[in-house]
């Protein structure tokens, strides 16, 4: 079960140069993607609150009475 | 009197250079596949190049949503 595996993967993917550094730029092209939102959401997710798009509802809502005191 | 070969005949097939169809047919899925692969190279460097992203990420079905950059007009410097 597993060499048939390991022969159909050599089949679809390493038998042919082409289809191998083809296969690798498009797996590159995902995980750049993949990787780039997933930390993007796991730091947003850490320091939900700190961010400017946090702070700037907050800022919103007393924003405008701490312009008037100038 | 059976015929006998009194010289070789022989045709040129038609070509161009040292391109025929014999080669044509031979190269066509090698460089078709190799082109594919250049494309994915090509779509890997340039993930990150706006004219790209706006002309063909963004257009991928379900996941070019990732290559659209929205930002309040009171947030932008310009």
């Amino acid at each position: 079960m597993l060499s048939e595996d390991y022969s159909t993967i050599y089949n679809l993917v390493f038998k042919r140069n082409s289809v191998f550094v083809g296969s690798v730029f498009a797996t590159a092209f995902a995980f750049q993607g993949f990787f780039d939102y997933g930390v993007t959401s796991w730091y947003e997710a850490h320091n939900k609150g700190k961010l400017w798009k946090d702070v700037k509802l907050k800022l919103g809502d007393a924003g405008e009475d701490e312009d008037d005191d100038e | 009197m059976s015929g006998y070969i009194k010289n070789v005949v022989s045709k040129t097939a038609p070509h161009v250079g040292q391109i025929n169809p014999t080669t044509v047919k031979k190269w066509t899925p090698i460089l078709g596949l190799w082109g594919g692969a250049a494309l994915f190279g090509v779509f890997t460097f340039t993930e990150h190049w706006p004219l790209f992203q706006q002309t063909f990420f963004q257009k991928i079905p379900y996941f070019g949503d990732y290559w659209v950059h929205t930002l309040d007009p009171e947030d932008s410097p310009q």
